[in-house]
């Protein structure tokens, strides 16, 4: 997948860091994508944490492409482009932990079933080696 | 029975064929002593339910309803066809198969054949205990969906629920339940918004039915993070449009979502602010029309090329709508300048 951040629809397909076992990769989906309740009826079988991890690959952006493409934002002063390319969403599916910093969709109260839902910034959650906004960092992160 | 119809001004017959496994199967004779089909605005619905009780077992069983204009709208165009419809003994005639799959059966013209008339006198108390009979394949695509959605024991018994309490307001919104099944989201029906996803599309046939002059009221709840910042009003009433490209979401028609988001997010720490702007009602209706579910809005066959709103959130009250960048820049041309201030 080709990453174009200056002027990308931040509202509409969100940015998430997902995670489970040693495995852990970014993906860029619309939003609906990242509402538990509908995560079942994605897949075949009932397994969503081991089922959902897998179906969100196909929306899988390297971590190389995401970093580079931030570096030529990070002098901007459009704080669309810097805050709203910083992942808002981050999934755990060992813990079945699900954090979203979306300011327009509760989706943190949608989740599948057992799982625990947040609202919280998503930056402090994320491993510093994968974080590809940096050097930038603001508040908002 | 048909004698007994006569005395009920603005109702319908309907009379239901012994279920037979003849070449084109079952087929239910729909008929009214009226000769306008404005009529029909009154007229009873009929769905060809079947019951397990014994008196009306392996029988198509008849219940009442009031049609609502959004069907009248779909029958409209079959019944003034001359080779859909007929007239016996004053009565105007037709299928309901044909008026639902649109074929016509010429052979079911004949009203000599069996005719059973079972009545449920109460539909809200029966509606539970009923099970769809399921129409020849092909022949019915419309009812055999709705077949599937019945048959599906998540649903089944929220749906009856949802044609209950649409029979006590009055009116069966079947091209509610239509728009969302013509999509092609099939799995959509276990998602915890169907029912309430059904109740918005039908309120909202209803308000564009009900006119569209004027100006209809939209709110945008704004935190203070810097990307929530779509929306700018300015003093003249005016909206700047920071960030035309991206998604909008807005609530709609009333404060009701408006007020109940910017409360969730005050809870979460946040300090927000409500922006009221109108827009033509035309607008709000055309929007409205071309809205689909947000589950898997991207495969939605009602959303070919991605730029459809999305009605999100359907368990929240209100009515709140993610718009995609091309509608965000409609919202942007069409809003009345002036009309826009923070609320909260």
């Amino acid at each position: 997948m080709v990453v174009r951040f200056k002027d990308r629809n931040v509202t509409g397909e969100l940015i998430a860091f997902v995670k489970k076992g040693i495995s852990s990769f970014y993906c860029i989906a619309d939003v609906e994508y990242f509402i538990g309740e509908y995560w079942n009826s994605y897949l075949k079988s009932t397994n969503i944490e081991g089922g959902y991890f897998e179906f969100l690959k196909r929306f899988k952006v390297d971590y190389y492409s995401l970093h580079d493409e931030y570096q030529t934002i990070i002098g901007s002063s459009d704080d669309f482009d810097l805050l709203g390319n910083i992942p808002k969403i981050y999934i755990d599916f060992d813990r079945k932990y699900f954090a979203s910093y979306f300011q327009e969709q509760e989706l943190e109260l949608r989740v599948a079933e057992g799982w625990k839902g947040e609202y919280t910034k998503i930056g402090n959650l994320i491993p510093n080696e994968f974080k590809y906004w940096n050097p930038y960092t603001s508040e908002w992160i | 029975m048909l004698k007994d119809t006569k005395m009920r001004f603005f109702t319908t017959i309907v009379s239901f064929i012994l279920m037979t496994n003849t070449l084109f199967g079952s087929d239910t004779i729909l008929s009214y002593p009226v000769k306008s089909v404005n009529q029909l605005r009154k007229a009873t619905i009929i769905l060809p339910y079947k019951t397990e009780g014994d008196i009306c077992k392996n029988k198509l069983v008849q219940f009442e309803g009031n049609l609502g204009q959004q069907l009248v709208d779909h029958f409209d165009p079959i019944l003034h066809n001359n080779s859909a419809s007929w007239e016996i003994d004053n009565h105007f005639c037709t299928s309901v198969t044909l008026l639902f799959s649109k074929v016509l059966f010429s052979s079911q013209r004949d009203l000599n054949e069996q005719l059973t008339f079972l009545h449920i006198p109460n539909p809200k108390e029966d509606l539970s205990n009923i099970e769809l009979a399921v129409p020849p394949p092909g022949d019915c695509p419309l009812l055999e969906a709705l077949a599937k959605d019945l048959a599906d024991p998540d649903i089944g018994p929220a749906l009856n629920a949802y044609l209950d309490e649409l029979l006590t307001e009055g009116s069966v919104r079947v091209k509610a339940w239509k728009k969302i099944n013509d999509g092609g989201i099939n799995d959509f029906i276990s998602t915890p918004g169907y029912i309430k996803t059904l109740e918005k599309v039908a309120k909202y046939h209803d308000e564009a039915t009900a006119g569209t002059t004027g100006n209809v009221k939209y709110y945008r709840v704004q935190t203070q993070h810097p990307d929530s910042k779509i929306l700018k009003v300015e003093t003249n009433g005016n909206l700047t449009f920071n960030k035309p490209n991206v998604s909008l979401n807005l609530s709609t028609t009333t404060r009701e979502h408006a007020d109940y988001y910017a409360a969730q997010k005050i809870a979460q720490g946040n300090t927000v602010e409500i922006i009221e702007f109108e827009v033509p009602k035309a607008f709000d209706i055309q929007m409205k029309k071309t809205a689909v579910p947000q589950h898997k809005a991207s495969q939605n066959l009602l959303n070919p090329d991605g730029t459809a709103p999305k009605i999100v959130d359907p368990l929240q009250p209100g009515d709140p709508f993610e718009l995609p960048g091309f509608w965000n820049q409609l919202v942007q041309q069409s809003y009345i300048p002036g009309s826009a201030k923070i609320v909260n």
